[in-house]
């Protein structure tokens, strides 16, 4: 069915992916910005939600915050 | 039965709160949608590396191959951040002396454990059919072959309900041994993952929850039957010895 897609076409299929990528992204770094952090300092979170696809805000979620 | 129904709402909006179903979400559908499609790019992306002729033969995928692949990558990485969500469950409520007030009101803590592991294993349930059935959508939208009916998701469905059971009644019972969540969260996935190595040997491999896993290839449940019974055994001894360790760890 998709046989005969180009790569500009292929690639449209991967941006519902690519904005939830930023937006979760974004979330979390909002989220870092207003949130006590443990483990690591702010900065290395940041890093970490910026450069781990998905699996970086994700890990800042569930390990980084401090829970009130 | 209140404290059962009192935590598994107390459970459901700590969900919300501390985005837990974000982060199952993200670990289990994120793949379903990015696996078929990343496989799909694969022969344009070595293109230049490799003859033309030889990648057809190298990248002829079929629907059932974006689904084994989806699968494999939920293993590898969707348990990681299922382990990470259940981790703090026990501790956390332990050591951050939450569970002090319920507690003086007469709460029971075997309840507080059913009512966490049914917490965790509805919505790791829930977000497995959602993953699998977009899996399905994709991967027969993009790949040509044999296509992949609804009768051919039950039994993987059935197959990994079952896997990640498991893998939350394990990281329950860890949660109970360890003060911090990621201590939990790193002993369990070492388990976890220690399952597939126990299935590389081919005697040991039905004794195996990882099993159920490779299971999933067959699209059937003809093989299952040991590995089924011991993996739900050793989800209810776990989740026994959990009520156990919490009935029996001390509560300042």
């Amino acid at each position: 069915m998709l046989g005969n897609m180009n790569m500009e076409e292929m690639l449209k299929l991967l941006v519902p992916v690519i904005v939830l990528q930023f937006a979760l992204m974004i979330f979390c770094l909002v989220k870092l910005k207003n949130d006590k952090v443990k483990y690591l300092p702010k900065w290395s979170w940041a890093l970490i939600i910026i450069i781990f696809n998905f699996i970086g805000p994700i890990l800042y979620l569930l390990i980084g915050r401090e829970r009130d | 039965m209140m404290t059962f129904k009192a935590f598994l709402r107390k459970e459901f909006l700590e969900g919300i709160r501390q985005y837990k179903y974000i982060a199952l979400s993200t670990g289990i559908i994120l793949f379903s949608i990015l696996d078929p499609v990343m496989l799909k790019l694969l022969p344009s992306f070595v293109a230049n590396k490799i003859p033309a002729s030889v990648i057809h033969q190298l990248f002829e995928f079929k629907p059932k191959d974006a689904l084994a692949n989806y699968i494999k990558d939920l293993f590898q990485i969707g348990t990681l951040f299922i382990i990470f969500t259940a981790a703090g469950s026990i501790n956390e409520e332990v050591y951050s002396q939450k569970i002090v007030f319920p507690l003086t009101k007469g709460a029971s803590k075997s309840q507080i454990v059913m009512a966490k592991f049914l917490y965790f294993s509805t919505a790791v349930c829930l977000f497995l059919i959602a993953g699998l059935l977009f899996d399905q959508y994709y991967a027969n939208l993009l790949f040509e072959g044999q296509k992949i009916a609804l009768s051919d998701i039950v039994p993987v469905y059935f197959l990994l309900c079952i896997f990640y059971l498991f893998v939350i009644s394990l990281t329950l019972l860890l949660s109970s041994f360890t003060k911090k969540n990621i201590s939990a969260g790193i002993l369990a996935s070492a388990v976890a993952y220690s399952t597939a190595l126990l299935s590389q040997f081919e005697k040991l491999k039905k004794f195996s929850p990882y099993n159920l896993i490779l299971l999933t290839n067959d699209f059937g449940l003809q093989d299952a039957k040991t590995t089924l019974v011991i993996t739900i055994m050793l989800t209810l001894l776990f989740l026994v010895t959990t009520a156990f360790r919490f009935n029996n760890l001390e509560i300042n």
